[in-house]
């Protein structure tokens, strides 16, 4: 999954690259900059960020479904990255390690709405419904109704039922399916065997599935 | 093929990953199996919308905010290390060596409960009550019998020399 990717990053002192890598080749330069970082290259870990940051925003804003809040954990991640980062011996890749971090700072802070209940609702934010944090979607009006419809209902099942879900479950879901990583990879990063991510994945989908309604599926 | 022999391959045939014989095997059950049929076209359709979904990304600001709170050094405490290196070794988070190590320690406060210091000071209390009673006892006997035999006092020290029992 994580196999070769286009990527244009600046590696800082004037050097930049755009080419295609391959998921080693990132990972190689991951360890370099780790490696300056903990000569206390200051710059180095900045060019980290910029590499990871979007992505490891992503994850989390799917693990969190709330835009301001899934910066404020991404910011705890690289915090914590950086001041653990002598710790950090290369047994896994740097991206893994931080999903690692990413995915026990979501769980945590699941565990504590959790405990404190759900939150007052707000006549300012948005609705769960409207897609994207604060990004509406405007239908396109030049397809068929009934199936931009059953689209829409589609991705409102696939986000509720990925906020209802138990963050393990979802843990494993969006970094297969969204991020993209491999079974291996997320086993390495959430410390379980790589059946057990199997397991999990197969009764995330089944209950994502499970919230799908018939009409959806057959407009598809 | 049963249903749950199905439900184990799903995934890899969600994700196109199934050898050609068994993806096969697979199709042969969907034609005879709804459920199965019916689970397999929606995991399919919710892998599809996963991967679909649009890619957020930070706000501008991110970076500015980082900077602000990053500490000049990635050095870390020395506890924290020895703790993380701990982890490392064991693989063992330090809150279950915590509740482990707080169990070891009251399981032998437990058994050296009996060979405690205090343990002396008890026995004397327990023996000194012993021999009180017994002394009330022989008293109470000697007024019913009139016997002038019994002595008028008898010290504590006496006591616990020459325990009655």
């Amino acid at each position: 999954m994580a196999g070769a990717t286009v990527s244009t990053m600046d590696m800082g002192a004037g050097v930049g690259v755009t080419t295609l890598r391959s998921a080693t080749e990132m990972e190689d330069i991951d360890l370099i900059l780790v490696g300056r970082c903990k000569r206390n290259d200051s710059g180095a870990f900045e060019i980290l960020v910029h590499r990871h940051k979007n992505r490891l925003y992503n994850f989390v804003y799917r693990m969190i479904n709330n835009a301001e809040d899934a910066e404020d954990v991404t910011q705890e991640v690289f915090l914590r990255a950086f001041t653990r980062l002598q710790l950090f011996r290369g047994e896994c890749a740097f991206q893994t390690w931080l999903y690692r971090i990413a995915t026990n700072l979501c769980v945590d802070r699941s565990r504590k709405i959790k405990r404190q209940g759900p939150p007052p609702l707000s006549l300012d934010e948005p609705r769960d419904d409207e897609g994207e944090g604060n990004v509406r979607e405007i239908p396109d009006e030049r397809s068929d109704p009934f199936q931009e419809f059953a689209r829409q209902e589609l991705r409102r099942s696939v986000q509720q039922g990925l906020a209802r879900m138990s963050p393990k479950l979802r843990a494993v879901v969006v970094l297969y399916d969204i991020q993209g990583l491999s079974y291996e990879e997320i086993a390495q990063a959430l410390r379980i065997p790589v059946g057990t991510v199997k397991s999990r994945l197969f009764n995330a989908r089944a209950e994502l599935a499970r919230k799908l309604k018939p009409y959806v599926v057959a407009a598809q | 093929m049963f249903c749950r022999q199905v439900k184990r391959l799903l995934n890899d045939y969600v994700d196109a990953r199934l050898d050609a014989s068994r993806k096969q095997r697979l199709e042969e059950h969907f034609a005879s199996c709804e459920a199965c049929r019916q689970l397999s076209a929606k995991m399919r359709l919710l892998r599809n919308e996963l991967q679909s979904l649009p890619h957020a990304s930070t706000s501008d600001q991110f970076l500015r905010r980082l900077q602000a709170e990053l500490p000049s050094s990635p050095k870390v405490g020395f506890w924290q290390h020895l703790a993380e290196s701990w982890i490392r070794l064991t693989g063992v988070p330090t809150v279950r060596w915590s509740a482990a190590g707080l169990g070891i320690a009251v399981l032998v406060i437990l058994m050296a409960l009996p060979h405690l210091p205090w343990k002396g000071e008890r026995e004397q209390e327990v023996r000194l009550a012993q021999s009180s009673f017994a002394m009330e006892c022989v008293e109470q006997h000697a007024t019913y019998t009139n016997d002038q035999t019994m002595p008028d006092t008898i010290t504590l020290a006496q006591d616990l020399k020459e325990p009655v029992f």
